[in-house]
C-alpha cells in the first residue's frame, strides 16, 4: 500500500492543503508550528476516524485538537491510497453531528463500504490499535504499549486464518467464562437445594435426638422412682408379715377351739355318711336283684299277664333306681364341696384373699389394713414396670428410626445425577478454555519468537551490531539481551530505548501484514537517535522499499538521504 | 397351587425426594402393598411370596404392625419373607423380635433354611440378608430336598455386590420356581421358573418402565407364571429429537403434547437429542412445569461438522483447537467432556466473527 495524496479540506489551520507522497522515503521538513503533526494526525483520522469524546475528556482529546480553526462545521478532507495496483478515494467528514465516510475505487469508480470492512482488507488487517503501535510512530512516545500484545495476540489468530478476520481470542474466552459463570451457579443452586435436603433432614434427626435423651432421661428418672417403690414395697412387706404373724398368734388360740369343735362335728358327719353308704348300697343290692327277677320272670312266665305284671314291676324298679342315682350323684357333689380349698395369701402373689388370721382380732384388722396398702404398692410397682418397657421400646424404635434417617442423610450428601452432568459440563468448558489458551499462547509465541527475530535483525543494523538480540516476553515487553546480561530498555539510554521500539515496531507491522509493505508514517521520531544510528535507520529504511513518510524539524534526514 | 411373587416393596421410602410429589408417592407406595395383599385375599392365592425388601430401611414397629395387620387378614394364604439388602437383618433389627400372625413365616437365617407346608405339599427356601451386601454367591450350590413336595425359592440379590447368581447353575439345581428380587425392572430370566418380579412400584426416576407382580399357578409340578402389570404411575422416558429448524418454544410444545399423548399421571424423564442449531439454548428449567417431569437431560450437539471446520480453519487457531483436542479418533469415540469441550470451544471461536 501508498499513499498517494493528501487533501485537508479543512482541518486544524489547514483549508483546502493539497499534499502528494511518492513512493520511497518522503521527508516532509520545516519549522516548528508548521502543522507536520497535524498532517501526522490527519492521516490516522482519514483511515480510522477521530471519535469525539464526551465530558471533560473533550476538552483536550484529537478531536477538539483537530477542530478546523475557521468554520469548525466544515471539518474534513480526503486520502487518495494505492493498493494492489488500485486507487482509492477515502473522504471523510469529521463533523460529530454529521459524521460519514465514504470509499471509493477509482480504477474501477466502484463504491465500497468502510462499514463492512473494506478498508481494513486495504490496510491488511491492521486495526487503529495495530496501526498506532507500529507503523505509525508520533513524537510524544516511541514505545509500544500493552495494545501490542493484545493486538499481537489477536493477530496472530487472524494471521493463521489466512486472510479470515475477526475471530478474537479475548472474547472467546469471556463467552466461555460467562458460561462457565452460568454452570456454576447452577450448580450451586442444585447443590443448596440437595443441602435443604440434607438440612431437612438434619432436623428431623435433631428432634428424634432431642425425643430420645428426653425419653432416657426419662426412663433414668422412673428407675430411681422405682428403686424407691422397691423399698417402700420391701418395709410394707415386712410390716405386713410381722403384723400378720401377730395376729395369726392371737387368731389360733380362738381358732383351736374352733377346730376342736370343728372335728367334733367332722367325725359325727363322717358317721353319718357311713351310715348313709351302707343304707345305700342295701338298696342298690335290692333293687338289682328284684330287676333281674323281674327280667328272669319276663323271660320265662308262661302267662301274658304274669309277664306284663313282672314286666310292670320291672321298668318301676328301673324308674326308681334312675331316679336314686340322679339324686345321690347330685349329693354326692354337695359334699364334696366341703372339702376345704383355702389359701393363704403371700404377699408374693399380691393376691389377698380370705386371711388366715381371721377378720375378729384388732391385730388382724391392723394387718388387712396394711395388706391393702400392699395392694395398692402392687399395683404401682406394676404400672412403673409397663411404663419403664414402654419406654424402652419407645427408645429402641427412635434409635433405629435415627439410624434409618443417618442413612438417608449419607444418601442426600452423595450426588445426583443432575448434579454430575452439570459438573461435566464445567469440565467441558474448563478444558475448552484451556486448550483455546495453550494454541493461541503457542502461537502467540511463535509469532513472538517471528517478532523478536526481525527486530533483532533491525537493531542490530542500526547499532552496527552493538545490540544483536531483542527479547519480548508474554506481554510484549521489550528487553535485550547483551553478552552479559539481560537489559530492560529503562536500563539503556532514551536513544537506544527508541531504536528497540522501532526495531520492534517495524517487525511486528511485517507480522501483522503477513510481510505486506506498509508506508511508515514518522513524526519526529528520531530526534534522538545520534546521526550514525539515523544514518543506518534512513538507510534500513529505503532497502526495505516501503513508503515512508518522515515528518521533522530538522534538515539533517533530508542531508543523509542524499547521500544513501 | 397359586402363588403371588413380589418383591422390593420398599415401604418407607421417599421416592425423588424434593419433588412436589414426593410425599404423594411414599403414601402411594403403601397403597399398592395393600393392594397387592388384597389381590391375594381376593384370589385365594396359597401362596404370597416377598423376596426381600420389603422395606426400604430398618423397620419401625408401628410398620410391622400394619404390615402383619394386612397379612393376618390373609385366611387363605400362607406368606414367606426374607430380608434384602435394604432391610438387612442387622443387630437390634425389630424384625428380630416381632411376633407374626401364624400365617407369616420369615426366614431369618444367612444360610439358606425353608418351610414346608403340607397342606400344599411345598416347600419355600430362602434365606435373609444380615449384612448389607454379601460378595458370596450363596444361592450357586443350593438344592432342594427331594421328596416328592414342590419346590421353591426366593433370592435376593444378583449383581457383584448382593450375592451374585449364576443363573446356569442355578436353573439346573432343580427348583420349580425361583422368586427373584433386588432388581427393580420386571425381567424373565427363564420363561416360568426364574424371573424377577420387579419392584411393586416405582421408587425413583432411575425405575423407569412398567411395574407389577408375579401371578403363578403350580399344577402337577407345572409351572406357570405370568408377569401382571400395574396400571399405577410409570416413569417414562420421553426421547425428544431435535434438528437445526428445533427452538426452545417447538421443543416445549413437543413435550407438552406428548405427555397430553401419554398420560399426565405418569411421571417423566426428558433426554433431548440431535443436531441443534448452535445459536439455539434449550431453557430446560422451564420444562420441568410441563407436567409430572423428574428429570431433563440435554445431550443434543451443536450442528457442527468438525472435519470440515478443521479442513476450513486449517492455519487457523479453530483449525488447530480441534486437531489439539480431537487428534485423529473419530467423533463417535471421544469422551463427554472432550466432546463438548470441542463443541463449546469451537462455538466461542465461530460466535466472535462478525
Amino acid at each position: 500500500m501508498q499513499l498517494l495524496e493528501l487533501r485537508l479540506k479543512n482541518f486544524g489551520k489547514f483549508s483546502g492543503q493539497r499534499i502528494c507522497f511518492h513512493p520511497g522515503v518522503n521527508i516532509i521538513s520545516g519549522e516548528n508550528e508548521m502543522g507536520k503533526t497535524t498532517i501526522h494526525s490527519f492521516i490516522r483520522g482519514m483511515l480510522f476516524g477521530i471519535i469525539a469524546q464526551r465530558g471533560r475528556a473533550a476538552k483536550n482529546d484529537e478531536y477538539t485538537l483537530r477542530e478546523p480553526w475557521e468554520n469548525p462545521y466544515y471539518y474534513a478532507g480526503t486520502l487518495k491510497l494505492e493498493s494492489g495496483g488500485k486507487v482509492f478515494r477515502i473522504e471523510r467528514n469529521f463533523q460529530k453531528r454529521d459524521k460519514s465516510v465514504s470509499l471509493v475505487c477509482e480504477t474501477d469508480g466502484e463504491e465500497m463500504s468502510v462499514e463492512h470492512g473494506d478498508l481494513e482488507v486495504l490496510l491488511e488487517g491492521m486495526n487503529e490499535q495495530a496501526f498506532r503501535n507500529t507503523i505509525f510512530i508520533t513524537q510524544k512516545s516511541s514505545a509500544t504499549d500493552a495494545g501490542l500484545a493484545e493486538e499481537l495476540k489477536n493477530y496472530m489468530t487472524n494471521l493463521r486464518e489466512a486472510g479470515d478476520a475477526g475471530i478474537y481470542v479475548e472474547a472467546a474466552l469471556k463467552s466461555l467464562n460467562e458460561k462457565k459463570k452460568r454452570t456454576q451457579s447452577i450448580i450451586s443452586q442444585e447443590e443448596a437445594g440437595n443441602e435443604e435436603q440434607a438440612e431437612q433432614i438434619s432436623r428431623r434427626m435433631e428432634y428424634v435426638r432431642q425425643e430420645l435423651d428426653s425419653a432416657e432421661r426419662e426412663v433414668q428418672e422412673r428407675r430411681m422412682k422405682s428403686r424407691e417403690l422397691e423399698e417402700r414395697w420391701k418395709l410394707a412387706v415386712m410390716q405386713y408379715k410381722k403384723a400378720a404373724d401377730a395376729a395369726r398368734q392371737q387368731h389360733k388360740e380362738s381358732e383351736d377351739v374352733i377346730r376342736d369343735s370343728i372335728g367334733r362335728s367332722r367325725r359325727e358327719e363322717a358317721e353319718r355318711r357311713a351310715a348313709l353308704r351302707k343304707k345305700r348300697r342295701a338298696l342298690q343290692l335290692t333293687a338289682a336283684f328284684l330287676s333281674l327277677a323281674a327280667f328272669l320272670g319276663c323271660i320265662f312266665l308262661p302267662s301274658v299277664t304274669g309277664k306284663a305284671a313282672v314286666a310292670a314291676v320291672w321298668l318301676l324298679c328301673m324308674l326308681a333306681g334312675v331316679w336314686y342315682v340322679i339324686r345321690s350323684g347330685g349329693s354326692s357333689q354337695n359334699e364334696e364341696m366341703g372339702a376345704d380349698t383355702y389359701r393363704e395369701p403371700g404377699p408374693e402373689t399380691g393376691r389377698i384373699r380370705e386371711p388366715s388370721y381371721g377378720t375378729g382380732t384388732n391385730a388382724a384388722k391392723e394387718a388387712a389394713k396394711l395388706a391393702e396398702g400392699l395392694e395398692s404398692l402392687q399395683g404401682e410397682r406394676q404400672k412403673m414396670s409397663w411404663g419403664i418397657e414402654h419406654l424402652k421400646a419407645e427408645i429402641a424404635e427412635k434409635k433405629i428410626l435415627l439410624g434409618n434417617l443417618e442413612e438417608s442423610l449419607e444418601e442426600a450428601h452423595s450426588l445426583k445425577g443432575n448434579l454430575e452432568s452439570l459438573k461435566k459440563e464445567l469440565e467441558a468448558l474448563e478444558l475448552a478454555d484451556r486448550t483455546i489458551r495453550t494454541v493461541s499462547r503457542e502461537g502467540y509465541l511463535t509469532l513472538a519468537e517471528q517478532v523478536e527475530e526481525k527486530a533483532s535483525g533491525i537493531i542490530r543494523e542500526i547499532t552496527e551490531g552493538k545490540y544483536t538480540s531483542i527479547s519480548l516476553d508474554e506481554n510484549m515487553d521489550v528487553k535485550v539481551n547483551t553478552p552479559d546480561r539481560l537489559l530492560k530498555l529503562s536500563q539503556v539510554s532514551r536513544g537506544t530505548a527508541d531504536q528497540m521500539y522501532f526495531a520492534v515496531r517495524m517487525a511486528a507491522g511485517e507480522v501483522f501484514t503477513k510481510g505486506a509493505c506498509m508506508p511508515v508514517i514518522l513524526d519526529e521520531a528520531f530526534a534522538m537517535y545520534d546521526d550514525r544510528r539515523l544514518f543506518n535507520t534512513l538507510k534500513w529504511l529505503k532497502k526495505s522499499g516501503r513508503q515512508v513518510i518522515l515528518f521533522t524539524c530538522h534538515r539533517r534526514e533530508e542531508e543523509m538521504m542524499k547521500r544513501i | 397351587m397359586k402363588f403371588i411373587h413380589i418383591a422390593d416393596v420398599h415401604l418407607g421410602v421417599t421416592p425423588d425426594a424434593g419433588f412436589k410429589w414426593s410425599e404423594k408417592r411414599a403414601k402411594e407406595i403403601w397403597d399398592s402393598f395393600g393392594r397387592i395383599v388384597g389381590l391375594a385375599r381376593e384370589q385365594e392365592a396359597d401362596l404370597l411370596l416377598i423376596a426381600g425388601d420389603l422395606f426400604h430401611r430398618q423397620p419401625l414397629v408401628r410398620e410391622l404392625k400394619e404390615v402383619d395387620y394386612l397379612f393376618s387378614t390373609l385366611t387363605n394364604t400362607q406368606v414367606v419373607l426374607i430380608a434384602g439388602n435394604h432391610d438387612y437383618l442387622k443387630d437390634g433389627s425389630n424384625y428380630w423380635n416381632f411376633h407374626w400372625s401364624e400365617n407369616v413365616h420369615f426366614l431369618y437365617q444367612q444360610e439358606c433354611e425353608s418351610v414346608f407346608f403340607p397342606e400344599l405339599n411345598t416347600r419355600v427356601y430362602g434365606l435373609s440378608y444380615h449384612t448389607r451386601e454379601i460378595t458370596q454367591p450363596l444361592y450357586d450350590e443350593l438344592m432342594p430336598v427331594k421328596d416328592g413336595s414342590c419346590s421353591i425359592l426366593l433370592a435376593h440379590g444378583g449383581d457383584a455386590r448382593h450375592i451374585p447368581i449364576d443363573r446356569r447353575k442355578l436353573a439346573l439345581a432343580g427348583f420349580d420356581y425361583i422368586a427373584l428380587g433386588h432388581i427393580h425392572k420386571p425381567q424373565v430370566l427363564i420363561r416360568d421358573k426364574m424371573q424377577y418380579c420387579g419392584a411393586i412400584e416405582a421408587l425413583d426416576r432411575d425405575d423407569t418402565g412398567v411395574h407389577g407382580h408375579v401371578e403363578g399357578i403350580i399344577e402337577n409340578g407345572k409351572v406357570c407364571a405370568r408377569f401382571v402389570p400395574d396400571e399405577g404411575r410409570e416413569y417414562k422416558e420421553l426421547d425428544i429429537r431435535v434438528d437445526s429448524g428445533s427452538t426452545d418454544l417447538s421443543v416445549m410444545q413437543q413435550i407438552s403434547e406428548k405427555i397430553e399423548l401419554l398420560g399426565r399421571k405418569h411421571f417423566y424423564k426428558i433426554r433431548l437429542a440431535g443436531f441443534r442449531d448452535p445459536d439455539i439454548i434449550f431453557n430446560i428449567k422451564r420444562y420441568y412445569e410441563l407436567g409430572q417431569v423428574a428429570d431433563v437431560r440435554d445431550e443434543t450437539e451443536p450442528d457442527y461438522d468438525f472435519t470440515v471446520l478443521e479442513e476450513e480453519y486449517r492455519d487457523g487457531i479453530i483449525g488447530e483447537y480441534i486437531r489439539q483436542l480431537k487428534g485423529d479418533t473419530l467423533m463417535d469415540h471421544l469422551d463427554e467432556i472432550t466432546k463438548k469441550a470441542l463443541y463449546y470451544g469451537v462455538q466461542a471461536l465461530l460466535e466472535t466473527k462478525e
